[in-house]
């Protein structure tokens, strides 16, 4: 993220106030486009050759790099066959551990072990 | 005449965008944007302006990039529209909110004010052409100052213009 050295406290204000789901979606489908467009810039794409290459209308290919679309799962899955290159990435959360009395660990068998065989 | 000024809105390391203000008024053309469609009854409208802060904030992190720009005026200048994901709507009776700016590079953004677009084209209606006319104005001159050598990016917090109606 872009570090912001002024931002004038009106509009902070009324930023404040939009709902945090409509700023959500913005900044993902802002990013995204984005995304897009670099992958465009470092393999010397044009907007032209992503239509083709996922068979869809050049100004659809617009509307994707606008920052305004509303992406399906499905669209950015043909994107990234067609470029080649990751748009999304999903984090895995890792399951926490149990907790048990005695020792803890997030291998039940281990936990057993620990504890002489009471878990 | 106008007497045109440039506030800052949003400085970051990405892109600077500033607000157009006009003749020593207190507010810019944008904070009058705001309080205009802030309060509106028409949730449409509210939907459009929160849409339109949301599309500020996130081109001073990612850059005015051109592909996240409608082009409005003509192909000579630099003014053109805020990008909105409009949501459905009855157009006949909901118009949708257009804010118009000048991008001027990535890094440089200037926004002036706006309206409801109820019309197909921005020309038809006159207080949406009136906004872009000023704008084109204004770009006009600005591209004249660098090709006279200015630096914009780094002038224009200080830059006051005087243009003719």
């Amino acid at each position: 993220m872009a570090r912001v050295r002024y931002i004038d406290p009106e509009f902070q204000k009324a930023l404040n106030e939009v709902s945090p789901a409509i700023r959500k979606e913005t900044s993902y489908e802002f990013a995204i486009a984005k995304r897009i467009r670099d992958i465009l810039v470092k393999k010397h794409l044009s907007q032209a050759m992503l239509a083709k290459a996922t068979g869809k209308k050049e100004a659809t290919v617009s509307l994707w790099l606008s920052g305004t679309h509303n992406f399906t799962i499905r669209t950015i899955a043909e994107i990234e066959c067609a470029l080649n290159e990751e748009i999304l990435s999903i984090r895995q959360y890792r399951k926490p551990s149990e907790t048990v009395c005695g020792y803890i660990s997030n291998r039940p068998a281990y936990t057993g072990l620990l504890n002489d065989g009471n878990e | 005449m106008w007497k045109v000024e440039f506030v800052p809105l949003i400085l970051s390391e990405t892109t600077d965008i500033y607000a157009i203000k006009l003749n020593d008024s207190v507010h810019s053309e944008f904070s009058d944007f705001m309080s205009t469609f802030k309060e509106s009854t028409d949730p449409y409208l509210r939907q459009d302006l929160d849409r339109i802060l949301s599309s500020i904030e996130n081109i001073s992190q990612n850059g005015a990039l051109e592909n996240f720009f409608r082009i409005e005026g003509h192909f000579s200048d630099r003014v053109c529209a805020i990008p909105l994901l409009v949501a459905h709507r009855n157009k006949r009776t909901h118009g949708s909110l257009r804010l118009y700016c000048i991008r001027v590079s990535d890094s440089l953004l200037l926004i002036g004010g706006g309206g409801v677009k109820n019309s197909r084209t921005y020309n038809t209606d006159p207080i949406l052409s009136g906004k872009v006319s000023l704008l084109q104005s204004i770009d006009k001159r600005l591209l004249k100052l660098e090709s006279e050598g200015m630096d914009l990016y780094n002038e224009i917090m200080n830059l006051t213009l005087i243009i003719e109606e």
